[in-house]
């Protein structure tokens, strides 16, 4: 009886220990394993549904009490009252849903992942790791349409608001004309970088010698967060257009008076 | 104001920038006109540019000399220049450019104008000159006085102010009257020239002087037109040979047979 008790514990502790975690959706990270002696931290989207696994090798069937807060868990799309009992079976993977949780913008909310395995009155030791939820960056361009002057000023300021997400953000960007979409000035592979939610775009003075006004378009074609994991998809204004007024002729100065060499 | 504030950041710019209107030119991109402009220190100079659409906008701005219409602002400077604030259909002006005692060096002036139409400034036009002193020659020595075969000073000193090079031109009237051929000097490069004379002079008279006379008739500094003559006579006098007369001995020399 005391050995098969002591082969039953090692039997769910070998479960437990091999607990992968196949994270999916929006998960910051490939598919990454987790568990006593791996990584225990997780930084994860809020609102995404991520699945973890537990696997069963030793065949034995039990039960595997997951333990969320921080978030809500999810088994065949519909939402389960944390600690939630799952059946395990013979040789079967169980896993379950998570949707995290997060009402603040640009900090991450912590949240807890926990599971035990439990077959008959045993019950294994208990794995947990922490999960840091970010809300997903937002961009968008907040300047409105404008004109400015040829040549008067060497820069023009737009603003963005990066109004969530982790603090580094990166901003990606260029200028085209309209009329024959050329690109005039192109930060799609330098880009700016704050660490403030607003983020201010310069640029460069554009001289129009035409004589006519020209329209040009400004568009933020990326921005991220201090993960790399989110692309334009949460630019919601992406583009304002602008006027460059035509430079005004001067023409040379005359005088009245000059004297010419000899 | 309060609009400015209000403004998108890309209006305040604006704003901003045309609050300072007052204060100079807008931007720092001008197109320089060539070659520089030559002028007299003090002379009074109309400056225009072509007239555009009425109503349009102008300001000024002059290092160097007095503009009129009076300046808005600033001392003439080339740190702190005259402005005239943006005025309507101001596309002409005058200037008095400065003077100062420098003789064969010029000085520098400036004088830039900005258009604005419908709250865009064109590009500076600028145009930059020298201001010369006006041409002239004299003669610095003082006239001379001196007896019949003593030395003279070898050289007589004449000085110039305008711009280098100086070309000159004199006559000599010698102590008999006579007009030699005009004389030319030129490319004098520095403030003075000489012209040489006789090492001596004799008075052929014996009861009356006579004059040795350099005449400037005309100079010219690097600039086309005729200098002014401040003083261009240098005159010699030269007294007449003092005859004592014959020794008469008494009783006279004896006489051969």
């Amino acid at each position: 009886m005391t050995t098969m008790r002591h082969t039953m514990k090692k039997h769910i502790l070998l479960s437990i220990l091999s607990v992968v975690l196949a994270l999916s959706g929006t998960n910051l990270f490939a598919q990454t394993t987790y568990g006593s002696g791996y990584t225990t931290t997780q930084t994860v989207r809020n609102n995404a549904d991520i699945q973890y696994t537990v696997s069963n090798p030793d065949g034995i069937t039990a039960t595997f009490t997951w333990t969320v807060t921080g978030g809500t868990i999810y088994v065949g799309g519909i939402a389960q009252v944390s600690p939630y009992a799952q059946p395990g079976t013979v040789a079967a993977n169980v896993s379950i849903y998570v949707r995290w949780d997060n009402t603040n913008k640009t900090s991450a909310n912590a949240g807890t992942l926990s599971v035990s395995k439990t077959t008959g009155t045993c019950t294994s030791n208990v794995q947990t790791f922490t999960v840091q939820s970010w809300v997903a960056p937002l961009a968008r361009v907040t300047t409105v349409p404008f004109s400015v002057c040829s040549g008067t000023s060497s820069s023009v300021n737009l603003n963005f608001e990066g109004n969530s997400g982790s603090s580094g953000y990166l901003y990606r960007w260029r200028v085209i004309r309209i009329s024959d979409g050329s690109v005039t000035e192109d930060h799609t592979a330098a880009s700016i970088s704050t660490a403030a939610p607003a983020a201010i775009a310069t640029i460069a003075g554009i001289t129009n010698a035409s004589g006519a006004p020209i329209q040009y378009r400004f568009e933020l074609t990326l921005m991220q967060d201090g993960f790399t994991d989110v692309a334009a998809g949460n630019i919601t204004t992406a583009n304002v257009t602008f006027t460059v007024n035509p430079a005004s002729a001067i023409g040379p100065i005359s005088s009245s008076n000059s004297l010419i060499l000899r | 104001m309060n609009r400015c504030i209000t403004f998108l950041s890309v209006s305040a710019l604006v704003c901003f920038t045309f609050l300072n209107v007052s204060a100079q030119l807008i931007g720092s991109t001008a197109n320089v006109q060539t070659p520089l402009q030559d002028i007299r220190k003090g002379s009074i100079v109309q400056y225009s540019i072509p007239a555009g659409s009425a109503g349009e906008q102008y300001s000024w701005e002059i290092t160097g000399g007095t503009p009129t219409p009076a300046a808005s602002s600033g001392s003439g400077s080339a740190a702190d220049p005259y402005i005239i604030n943006f005025s309507a259909d101001l596309t002409s002006i005058t200037v008095q450019w400065n003077t100062d005692a420098s003789t064969i060096t010029g000085i520098t002036g400036r004088i830039r104008v900005q258009k604005k139409t419908g709250g865009c400034v064109s590009l500076i036009q600028s145009l930059d000159l020298n201001a010369w002193s006006n041409p002239t020659a004299a003669i610095s020595d003082a006239d001379y006085e001196m007896c019949s075969g003593d030395a003279t000073p070898g050289i007589v000193t004449v000085q110039f102010t305008g711009s280098p090079n100086f070309d000159l031109k004199y006559t000599v009237k010698d102590l008999d009257g006579t007009i030699g051929a005009e004389q030319t000097i030129t490319s004098v490069t520095g403030a003075s020239t000489t012209i040489p004379l006789p090492s001596n002079l004799i008075n052929t008279s014996t009861t009356s002087d006579q004059t040795y006379e350099i005449t400037i008739t005309q100079m010219n500094d690097a600039f086309q037109g005729d200098g002014l003559i401040a003083d261009g006579t240098f005159k010699i006098t030269v007294h007449a040979a003092i005859n004592t007369g014959a020794i008469v001995a008494s009783p006279a020399s004896l006489q051969h047979r």
